[in-house]
């Protein structure tokens, strides 16, 4: 991985503040990725999703600092708990720091990681490519940190603009540490213009005892912007989690998502949907371990596809021999609305335990003609139908998102989408 | 309204109906009997416009706007449009769709293709409640996706719900009281009856006499092998019902 180029030596990614852990990882990482080549398929974890044309690009750097001309300075008032991104610089001016959580837009807040906990943070996920993973460990520069008290109770809605920068790449960072009994409603969203850019973006979020976590992360993207990306949630004792993952693919998305369920008590609900035209690709992994007994996991990912879109769920559940009483459920179920569109699905459990209740199925379909020609013969024009028999079809996942806030924020992309 | 003429129709390569004829006037209530296999739910598919079964020769003629226009072509949506309603011996199910939702949509179409105002979400509301007690639903079901979860009576009072929000001008009721015990069937065709008017028609499609003890047709057409071999009054279906199929078919 040679072909990144940074615009400016010694550019804006200042690095005095940082923690000695956090730099001296940075550059292990980067010279890592010197040595290391871009996935491909020949890659079992990445068999439909060959980043090596990549490779052959090169990748710009741009400079990152604290502020961004790109958006205008007046008449805009942010909305509440709300962070602006743009280009991958922080926009205070856009911004409306969320209330009630520690907030910072600098790596110096990763010094309030508990020292046990920041090897979890610098360990490339199970699904993961270890070189991407040091890719953004190598470059990032602009992180958010976020800290809730014990008790606190916070919403943070982080909005990622990258417009106007050809061939430019970015390396978005997030760390949540949530303490005991701490509830957060937190929000991701990333949006891409045209230009051919490249995001590569780690999630890390730690919910201690009791903490609870409902989290929409949504990539939308123009035809041309690549996004890979980690995200791992670290859950103790009756934690709870419930995840969201949208996108409309871009030109090649792929999400890998690890949930650890340390503790007794542990509860995620991880959901996903893939909304896909033209030739997007999008390509979740996903991963979780049930570590601790009694915990629970459910997960349903569901799909769209237009004409020659291509979804790729690869759903792992593992069971460790000390997790009993564990229950996990997973189902992935996709909508082929295309001859052309394209569906590879493996759903997987390995199950070390005996004491288990876990079930899993894929299923892939057309749109049900008995159906179209009932809506059809209540008067309601085909395309309205149609619309209604899609929306339909992910009605159930939709659902899964509670907070209104972020139920309305992923309702939004996905009706201007099918606008589009 | 409606005027068949030597009507020959097919589904997936087979000649179901074999030049059937029939003549519907604003006002009436025609009984269509049969025995299984003689093309009933076929007249009614290719009345609603079901891709799977093509119009070989012949002609449907319906009334739109004081003319006869041949609606062969028409797409289903156009036809409910126009005021042709059939209620499903099978209702569907449609998972994620909202009663509510749907109701509103189907009554918004009919209503902007005829140029009058469009309802919203809560003048519906009040609209459809209205209706739901004249076929003594529960109001529950309002909130819930289309059909799931349903039993069978209530999918079949869901069906003359629908007609009740679309006031067709003719509707088609395919075996409608299949599936129905007798308290339903009394429900179901008491919601029928109010609904029958100077302006428009029915055509209830019936393997069995007992739902027209109910829904008094004024004329009763005997189907067999894709045309009708017999026509006459209600007494026609009492003595079908007396003396089955056999005399018939056998004339």
């Amino acid at each position: 991985m040679k072909n990144f180029v940074l615009e400016k030596q010694e550019d804006g990614r200042k690095t005095e503040n940082w923690p000695e852990w956090l730099l001296s990882a940075r550059k292990t990482a980067g010279d890592m990725i010197l040595s290391s080549e871009w996935p491909a398929s020949k890659d079992e974890e990445w068999k439909y999703t060959d980043t090596s044309f990549l490779g052959r690009r090169t990748l710009r750097i741009p400079a990152v600092d604290g502020s961004s001309s790109v958006l205008p300075d007046e008449g805009v008032s942010p909305a509440p708990d709300t962070v602006v991104f743009v280009n991958g610089s922080f926009c205070p001016r856009l911004s409306c720091l969320p209330a009630g959580v520690e907030f910072f837009s600098s790596a110096a807040g990763f010094d309030l990681l508990p020292a046990a906990l920041r090897a979890k943070v610098l360990a490339p996920l199970p699904n993961d490519h270890p070189a991407l993973f040091a890719l953004n460990l190598a470059y990032f520069s602009a992180p958010v940190f976020l800290r809730l008290n014990k008790n606190a109770a916070a919403e943070c809605h982080i909005l990622h603009y990258y417009t106007g920068a050809a061939d430019a790449a970015f390396f978005p960072r997030i760390c949540v540490l949530a303490e005991a009994r701490s509830s957060l409603v937190l929000s991701e969203t990333f949006l891409a213009g045209d230009g051919g850019l490249f995001i590569t973006n780690v999630a890390d979020v730690f919910l201690q005892e009791g903490a609870s976590l409902e989290y929409l992360r949504a990539f939308v993207h123009h035809s041309s912007a690549v996004q890979i990306s980690s995200a791992r949630i670290h859950q103790s004792r009756d934690s709870r989690s419930d995840l969201f993952f949208y996108t409309n693919g871009g030109a090649l998305v792929r999400d890998n998502l690890s949930v650890l369920l340390t503790e007794p008590g542990a509860q995620a609900a991880v959901n996903g949907l893939h909304a896909l035209a033209g030739t997007a690709h999008a390509d979740s992994h996903t991963c979780v371990e049930h570590i601790a007994p009694d915990a629970t996991s459910t997960q349903l990912y569901k799909s769209i596809l237009r004409e020659e879109s291509h979804s790729i769920f690869n759903g792992k559940v593992i069971v460790r021999r000390e997790a009993q009483k564990t229950s996990a459920y997973q189902l992935n179920r996709n909508l082929l609305l295309s001859s052309e569109a394209r569906v590879d699905t493996k759903p997987q459990l390995e199950i070390m335990a005996d004491d288990v209740r876990c079930t899993h199925g894929a299923t892939i379909g057309q749109l049900d003609e008995d159906q179209l020609f009932y809506l059809l013969s209540r008067a309601i024009v085909r395309e309205e139908a149609l619309n209604m028999l899609i929306s339909g079809f992910v009605d159930d996942v939709t659902g899964k998102l509670k907070n209104p806030r972020l139920q309305g924020m992923l309702l939004n992309l996905i009706s201007r989408q099918a606008l589009s | 309204m409606l005027n068949i003429r030597d009507l020959y129709a097919s589904v997936e390569g087979n000649q179901i109906l074999q030049g059937l004829s029939l003549s519907v006037q604003a006002g009436e209530v025609h009984a269509i009997m049969g025995p299984n296999g003689s093309g009933k739910s076929t007249l009614s598919k290719i009345l609603a416009g079901h891709p799977q079964y093509k119009v070989d020769k012949g002609s449907i003629e319906f009334d739109i706007g004081g003319t006869m226009k041949d609606i062969s072509a028409f797409e289903p949506d156009q036809r409910a449009r126009e005021g042709i309603f059939l209620a499903f011996q099978y209702p569907v199910e449609v998972p994620g769709v909202s009663t509510a939702l749907f109701l509103r949509a189907a009554y918004n179409a009919v209503a902007r293709h005829h140029g009058l105002a469009e309802m919203d979400p809560i003048d519906f509301d009040i609209f459809v409640r209205e209706k739901m007690k004249i076929l003594d639903m529960d109001a529950k079901y309002i909130d819930r996706p289309v059909n799931v979860d349903f039993s069978g009576g209530e999918k079949k009072r869901n069906e003359i719900l629908q007609m009740a929000v679309l006031n067709p001008r003719l509707s088609i009721l395919d075996e409608t009281d299949s599936g129905l015990d007798v308290d339903s069937m009394r429900i179901v065709a008491n919601g029928v009856n109010v609904l029958r008017g100077k302006r428009n028609a029915m055509l209830v499609i019936t393997h069995y006499q007992r739902l027209l003890n109910y829904i008094r047709p004024d004329f009763v057409h005997i189907l067999y092998k894709g045309r009708i071999i017999k026509s006459g009054g209600p007494e026609l279906a009492l003595e079908v019902e007396n003396r089955g199929y056999d005399w018939l078919i056998k004339a």
